[in-house]
């Protein structure tokens, strides 16, 4: 439990501590890699799409 | 498109397990979490068909109407699954090269076979057009110099020889001019620089604190003034919580 506590903790110091990108801005296709249960190969193959990124984790 | 920076072989366990069907990937070192600025799980971005973030929160935040509103001008095919003769389309627009996409997608016009499709196509990158350089004016207008600087710059390399790349030009030719946009650029560019290495410690982060200190002192006021005075507010509540 206490790891959990502290893990999120760091999670949201080290979100908030580096420059962030802002609702109006435009966002660089990121880099991600080991594309599953899609066609896309890279970010590149979303282009002209909206895309909705949904950040998830478990433990 | 879902986003973890978990090991791969417990996603796949979790994913299977779970038996969700949704496309995902991985960003490995969570680079691209920490430069979307995300401070806790589940978090979503909505970005529309001009790459342009339309929503970032909780994912039960996101509404039909943003969601009709980021699917104007989209593809309503994506480009893996255009026939053959969109080859060289998907090239370009892979490659960031809109001016060739609209080109080649505007010559399937005369294609029988493929021409509604290839009219939809042009439509969306008429809008990736479009929807950069209005994006690039919003940018500017809030006082985001730094941002409007590099959409414009894109525009120069993607809508060569469109309306866009001339008005792109025109519009860096007057940010050179402006001395109060130079000023809130620079600051913007240290910003970055200042902010560019993830924290990984609470130490760390008081010492970003303390610098944020000192960087609002040089530059109360401009944009990024307002970004390192929020993010330093965020970062000490923060660090309080995790006493």
């Amino acid at each position: 439990m206490q790891r959990i506590a502290l893990m999120l903790a760091l999670l949201a110091i080290s979100g908030l501590a580096t420059a962030q990108v802002a609702v109006g801005s435009r966002l660089s296709p990121p880099e991600l890699e080991g594309f599953a249960q899609t066609g896309a190969k890279s970010t590149a193959d979303l282009a002209g799409r909206a895309v909705l990124y949904e950040f998830f984790a478990f433990w | 498109m879902a986003v973890t920076s978990e090991a791969a072989g417990p996603t796949e366990k979790w994913i299977s397990e779970k038996g969700a069907k949704y496309g995902y990937a991985y960003d490995k070192g969570g680079k691209f979490m920490r430069a979307c600025g995300v401070s806790g799980i589940p978090h979503a971005m909505l970005v529309d068909a001009s790459g342009k973030v339309v929503f970032d929160g909780g994912p039960g935040q996101i509404n039909e109407d943003m969601v009709r509103g980021a699917l104007q001008g989209a593809l309503k095919t994506p480009l893996w699954e255009l026939p053959k003769p969109f080859s060289k389309t998907r090239g370009a627009i892979a490659k960031g090269d809109l001016a060739t996409a609209l080109k080649e997608s505007d010559a399937l016009h005369q294609d029988a076979a493929n021409a509604e499709a290839a009219k939809l196509l042009s439509e969306a990158i008429k809008g990736m057009v479009s929807g950069t350089l209005a994006g690039a004016d919003a940018l500017a207008a809030e006082g985001d110099w730094l941002g409007a600087d590099r959409e414009w710059k894109r525009l120069l390399k993607s809508a060569k020889g469109l309306p866009e790349e001339a008005t792109a030009k025109s519009k860096l030719a007057e940010l050179a001019k402006n001395p109060e946009a130079k000023k809130g650029l620079k600051a913007q560019e240290a910003f970055e620089k200042l902010t560019a290495e993830p924290v990984k410690s609470k130490k760390d982060a008081e010492e970003r604190v303390l610098a944020l200190d000192a960087f609002l002192k040089k530059n109360e006021g401009t944009f990024a003034g307002k970004k390192a005075l929020e993010m330093r507010d965020q970062l000490k509540e923060a660090i309080s919580k995790s006493k």
